[in-house]
């Protein structure tokens, strides 16, 4: 019942839909063996997403020791600093998850701890074993190149209609 | 951060009410590793089991959820938000247009929200939303909003800025802290903007959860006194070895909060080693049997025992028994050994006890418990032991009928099977008036025990 959801937070922070379930288990792993902690006081929804989170974070502390991950954006993404974003329309979860996916891990691990879990820089520093300045960095990296992939997908909606 | 920022940060925030199935290969895999397939795990054969039983318990978790809401820290229920499947999310136009009337009604409290929006223009609310809509979270930044210590050389108002956009403040995640993780409604990251823009259900007020409790409960106690001042004679006090327990109801008055009373029955009392002189009885009815008289000391602190029935052959030695120093008989062959007064006091308590859940842990509460009790006494008897034989020989005198005492104790609740738990409490009983009325020495008793008893919550 709750697996779609919580596969939405897995997608959120993997690069494809495999790596997200490989979380989704862990996680449901991670669940079963902690079940007996959950003290009915709140949202089982919320305490099954925060145990998941947590497993990521401690996979990608893990990993990131150990495995090469590709940790910049590619030559054909070069980052624009233009502010002027198009507001007018908005992309469907779909791209934006592709979108999402497509960050280096880093980037992809500071933007959806800052802006959808609501995590400050120091606590995503202390999280990630990162310093702030890092954090911020990386936002605003991620950031600007989203900010680029609304641009241009309005573009292309703007030329097409 | 900048306003396109905020607008980036909002657009993908949509991200939070995701949904997406499992592969079904996905459970097939869990229940492997589950199983010791995975990880090499070497798990019991119930284990299955167990898992079985904990994804129903889970079901059952959320079903309840689902039915009831949720209760939220700040003592509200609130409901979690369904988020629509991705396939119905329509996001172009639809999103901006409801965005900017949150922004419009939000600017203009005291007007009518339709009224509101009503004049001004589609095209108009698009342009309003990037300013008045800034506004807007600003205004909202007030207490509701936890705001991070940011203690880094960053400007302030930049960071500021950035923090009213953002959602509820996540905790810091701490993967060894799982039990301590507080539960934060996740209802508002998890569902799309433009769900947000929809009217949500209202604050309902807190409704709390009494309940009742019913239940027994017994433990051996350590019965003693707390005294004044000497007992008259040279005879040596001590505690004794009893029991008590009794009935309780107990009110739930919230998740903390419980009152208790009930009904229990108490023993109190004391060991007296005394002093006795024994002698050889001549010349009486029975010389022939070396028919030996003892004398037993009979007062202490507590009082003098009154003696209504005296144990052996001494009803025929009425000659001895005009004084304190009374006279018994126990046996012939068995004098000469130390005699020991047992002074037992049997009292019907009623307590009121206030209880507080400090914490609890894996389902095991533990609680702090205090309170007093009016007490009866109902039972007052002496029993003189001395030389293997033990027997009745009389009641205490001068005790008051009624005393009123305190107890206080550290509780611990453990769920046994549904309804009924199970509940340990070391407590102690301190009696807060004196019993005795004619001695000039006070007398309070105090009793130790280990409460344990089953207990029904309906």
């Amino acid at each position: 019942m709750f697996a779609p959801k919580m596969l939405g937070v897995c997608l959120r922070y993997a690069e494809n839909r495999e790596s997200a379930e490989d979380f989704l288990q862990d996680g449901f792993i991670r669940v079963f063996e902690k079940i007996g902690t959950f003290k009915f006081q709140g949202s089982f929804e919320g305490w099954m997403r925060r145990i998941m989170v947590n497993m990521i974070i401690e996979s990608y502390r893990k990993n990131r020791t150990t495995t090469a991950f590709k940790d910049d954006f590619g030559d054909d993404q070069t980052l624009s600093s233009e502010e002027d974003t198009d507001e007018t329309s908005h992309p469907s979860l779909d791209v934006l998850l592709q979108w999402v996916q497509q960050l280096p891990v880093r980037y992809r691990m500071v933007f959806n701890l800052y802006v959808l879990e609501g995590l400050s820089h120091a606590e995503i520093a202390e999280e990630l074993k990162i310093t702030e300045g890092t954090s911020k960095s990386n936002l605003a990296r991620a950031r600007r190149w989203l900010q680029q992939k609304v641009r241009e997908y309005n573009n292309n909606k703007a030329v097409r209609t | 951060m900048t306003t396109s920022d905020k607008h980036t940060d909002q657009i993908f925030r949509k991200l939070n009410g995701l949904e997406s199935q499992p592969s079904p290969h996905v459970w097939g895999e869990i229940e492997s590793r589950l199983a010791g397939e995975g990880k090499k795990r070497r798990l019991l054969p119930f284990l299955k089991w167990g898992a079985a039983a904990v994804v129903l318990f889970a079901a059952g978790l959320l079903w309840l959820f689902n039915q009831n809401g949720e209760l939220s820290d700040d003592g509200q229920i609130s409901y979690l938000q369904k988020p629509e499947p991705l396939e119905n999310i329509q996001v172009e136009d639809k999103a901006s247009k409801d965005f900017a009337k949150q922004a419009i009604d939000d600017a203009a409290p005291g007007e009518n929200s339709s009224a509101a929006t009503s004049r001004v223009s589609e095209d108009k609310l698009v342009q309003i939303k990037s300013k008045e809509q800034m506004q807007f979270d600003d205004k909202q930044s007030g207490p509701s909003i936890t705001r991070p210590d940011h203690s880094d050389g960053v400007a302030s108002s930049d960071l500021e800025d950035e923090q009213t956009s953002r959602p509820e403040k996540f905790t810091p995640l701490s993967p060894l802290l799982i039990s301590d993780v507080e539960f934060h409604s996740a209802a508002d990251q998890m569902v799309p903007v433009e769900e947000q823009s929809s009217p949500k259900p209202g604050p309902v007020p807190f409704v709390q959860r009494h309940s009742w409790v019913i239940g027994g409960e017994y433990s051996p106690t350590y019965a003693f006194r707390d005294v004044s001042g000497p007992a008259a004679g040279s005879s040596r006090e001590s505690g004794m070895m009893t029991g008590g327990g009794g009935f309780s109801l107990t009110f739930k008055m919230d998740d903390r909060w419980q009152l208790e009373t009930g009904v229990n029955y108490a023993r109190m009392g004391q060991e007296v080693e005394t002093v006795s002189r024994s002698d050889r009885a001549f010349g009486l009815m029975q010389a022939d049997a070396g028919l030996d008289v003892t004398g037993v000391q009979l007062n202490n602190t507590m009082g003098v025992i009154q003696h209504d029935q005296l144990p052996g052959q001494t009803s025929v030695n009425r000659t001895f028994s005009a004084e304190t120093n009374e006279i018994v008989q126990l046996s012939s062959a068995e004098t000469g050994g130390q005699p020991l007064l047992e002074q037992s006091l049997g009292y019907v308590k009623v307590p009121v006890t206030l209880r507080y859940k400090v914490f609890a842990r894996q389902n095991i509460d533990v609680f702090l418990a205090g309170g007093f009790s009016a007490n009866w006494l109902v039972d007052n008897d002496a029993y003189l032991r001395m030389s293997g034989q033990r027997q009745y020989v009389g009641k205490t005198g001068g005790l008051s009928d009624a005393a009123i005492s305190s107890h206080a104790g550290i509780g611990m609740s453990i769920p046994v099977f549904r309804h009924f738990h199970l509940r340990m409490e070391p407590r102690v009983d301190y009696f807060i008036s004196d019993i005795n009325q004619s001695s000039s020495v006070r007398f309070r008793p105090y009793s130790f025990g280990v409460y344990t008893g089953v207990f029904y919550e309906f």
